[in-house]
């Protein structure tokens, strides 16, 4: 095989393994919405282990939170593209595959948590 | 996925709660680097380093494009798809880069066994981008994906970075001590150009993305700075088109520049948020333009002035080429020509002299006359023969001379002697003298020589009604040089005929009125037989009437 064979070879190979790579970006990432989605869910301080967040840059207000890890396409169906007025998106199904509920663990030393008094 | 804490941006990448950095880092350096880009190509669309340098370029655009995007969208899935790309364009601008600075040192394409190392590196990045190991999920919160990038591709094609740049340092280091200065200097600058593009570059977002996937780094915009180290980039690309040709751009470039220029300040108007930032902004772009129109003017007119020289140049070259061709195919015509002549010539003159000798029979006495001006006629016709055939030998490299040790001084002599009789027929005293130190022996072709001082005390007596002819010769031991000088009283020289007297073809003015018979070439024939032995023939005149000095030079052998 000469080497201008090669060459256009080497040119198709890439070519048609980037145009692939793309397609198959795209078709997971937003066709199928194949991946972990997690967010921020209210919390209430006095029933759960809360992390505090702050709501501006000079933290003059604070706020408690937890975090939630679903999968993508699960909150899809239950909520649609905005989880912000969904009563679904702040808690597990019952049954849901890799549905995580994060609270703040206080034993690590990297997390400032509001935990509730015994 | 909506982030539904952030605003939805206007066009896509208008937004309000993005930095106003942002645009500032991204828009004008997308265009800088699509307009020279797209200068580039299409100046030479067919040169190999011309579409390299433009790949780079549209890859770093599409990567700036899916940065801003990233920033600017709320749609989640829209994020993580261009954020996907990220690694796909790091690794092709890593490995074009190679690529690039390969042909620019070597100034050919790579080795195909190159090619296929490259593709080898490439190949996993393309192969993974669409997996967990790239990008497994989004944070709806933040808006973003530090959190879910895969730490082992992410490594991978920021080591391409790497790699590329000891590559590329690699490559313009080798036998750069080889290499001319202004190629050094090239290289050199274009080092520092791609070299500090790449370090800042994959530095910079690899430390960025790291930090902020361990969530010690909140504030991701310092990102923004490392875009800056493009437009550096950019002006060293801008420096190899002006200063050294590299992408064969002309008067475009200065264009380029110049909307470059305008680009960068007007874009203060998307970072400048006060009125009176404003204002300073709207003033210096107004200079800025006034200013650009004076540049692009001045170095329109100095391109236009160099193609035109260029184009003369070029032309001249080809004129020269074309004489010198045609100067050759007229030596050769002469020599054929001559060789033909000289054949019948001696015909002429053989049976001409048998005849005025009687070989034949008596003659009738009127017709001896007419046989004798043919006999003198044919000699001075093969003089004139040998004249042009000595021109074409000189001229074609193909005169052959056989040095040896003789002595000048009996020789020329000897000339003289046998040329007195001449003389004394035209009425002219010739002399002979010498003032030696040394046994005037040279190292020269004998038969030349003679030919030389014939050609030269001839020329005297032809030039020279009346007076006499001294040949002098004489010698310099320090400067290890035996001369013989021609002096006569004849008819002398004005500066110009002497500034034209060894060309070929050149006659003085009014010289036909005292010889009629010359060719032009004897001294032009003398002078570069003179030349060839390591020697020199000078003429000196005091001015027209006022006699001439001819003046053979020799190296004395020792």
């Amino acid at each position: 095989m000469n080497a201008s064979k090669v060459n256009k070879g080497l040119l198709l190979f890439l070519c048609t393994l980037t145009t692939f790579t793309i397609l198959t970006s795209y078709y997971r990432y937003v066709v199928a919405t194949d991946f972990l989605v997690s967010y921020e869910i209210d919390c209430d301080p006095t029933v759960a282990n809360c992390y505090i967040g702050c709501e501006d840059d000079d933290c003059s207000e604070e706020y408690y939170y937890q975090e939630i890890e679903r999968h993508a396409s699960t909150l899809l169906n239950l909520c649609g593209y905005d989880i912000s007025d969904c009563d679904a998106a702040y808690t597990c199904m019952i049954g849901e595959d890799d549905c995580s509920l994060f609270s703040c663990d206080p034993t690590e030393e990297a997390n400032e948590c509001a935990v509730p008094n015994k | 996925m909506l982030c539904y804490l952030y605003p939805q941006p206007s066009y896509l990448i208008f937004s309000s709660d993005v930095p106003a950095l942002l645009y500032y880092s991204h828009i004008p350096t997308a265009f800088i680097a699509l307009l020279i880009a797209f200068i580039v190509f299409t100046n030479a669309p067919k040169k190999l380093l011309n579409r390299l340098l433009s790949l780079i370029l549209l890859s770093f655009t599409f990567w700036i494009t899916i940065n801003l995007l990233a920033w600017t969208l709320v749609q989640g899935q829209w994020i993580l798809f261009v954020w996907s790309l990220y690694g796909i364009l790091q690794a092709a601008i890593a490995l074009l880069s190679i690529y690039f600075v390969y042909t620019f040192t070597r100034g050919e394409s790579m080795p195909l066994i190159q090619k296929v190392i490259l593709t080898g590196l490439m190949a996993p990045v393309l192969f993974f981008a669409a997996s967990d190991l790239n990008l497994s999920g989004f944070n709806i919160s933040w808006c973003d994906a530090f959190g879910y990038e895969g730490l082992i591709y992410l490594s991978y094609y920021t080591a391409l970075g790497l790699i590329a740049f000891i590559w590329i340092g690699w490559l313009l280091l080798q036998g750069i001590t080889k290499v001319s200065k202004l190629v050094q200097q090239q290289r050199i600058v274009l080092g520092l150009g791609l070299g500090s593009f790449l370090l800042i570059f994959f530095g910079g977002i690899y430390i960025i993305s790291y930090l902020g996937d361990l969530n010690i780094l909140v504030n991701t915009d310092v990102e923004f700075y490392t875009l800056f180290s493009m437009t550096f980039f950019m002006s060293i690309v801008a420096l190899l088109i002006v200063k050294f040709k590299t992408f064969n751009v002309g008067l475009s470039a200065t264009s380029a520049l110049i909307i470059a220029l305008l680009i960068l300040t007007a874009s203060q108007f998307t970072y400048v948020q006060s009125r009176t930032g404003l204002l300073i902004t709207a003033a210096t772009i107004l200079l800025t333009s006034v200013l650009s129109i004076f540049l692009y003017r001045a170095v329109r007119s100095e391109t236009k002035q160099r193609e035109h020289l260029q184009e003369l140049s070029t032309k001249l070259e080809k004129a020269n080429t074309r004489l010198k061709t045609l100067d050759k195919q007229k030596s050769e015509f002469v020599s054929i020509a001559s060789h033909q002549l000289r054949s019948p010539l001696t015909s002429i003159r053989g049976y001409a002299s048998m005849l005025i000798e009687g070989s034949f029979g008596s003659i009738p006495e009127k017709a001896k006359e007419p046989l004798q001006r043919i006999e003198t006629s044919a000699k001075r016709m093969a003089l004139a023969v040998e004249d042009y055939l000595n021109v074409s030998r000189i001229e074609s490299g193909n005169m052959k001379y056989e040095l040896a040790n003789f002595n000048l001084q009996s020789e020329i002599e000897r000339i003289c002697d046998d040329v007195r009789p001449t003389a004394l027929q035209a009425g002219l005293v010739l002399l002979f003298r010498t003032n030696l130190q040394s046994k005037a022996i040279v190292n020269a072709d004998i038969g030349k020589t003679v030919q030389i001082a014939h050609n030269l005390i001839n020329n005297s007596i032809k030039y020279t009604k009346k007076g006499t002819i001294t040949v002098f010769v004489r010698d310099d031991v320090a400067k290890k040089q035996v001369y013989m000088d021609v002096i006569d009283t004849g008819v002398g020289m004005s500066q110009e005929t002497m500034d034209i007297l060894f060309q070929k073809f050149s006659r003085a003015d009014g010289a036909n009125q005292v010889n009629t018979t010359g060719t032009g070439l004897g001294l032009f024939v003398a002078h570069k037989m003179a030349e060839a032995m390591g020697g020199d023939i000078t003429a000196h005149s005091e001015g027209e009437g006022k006699g001439s000095r001819f003046t053979l030079t020799l190296p004395l052998a020792m």
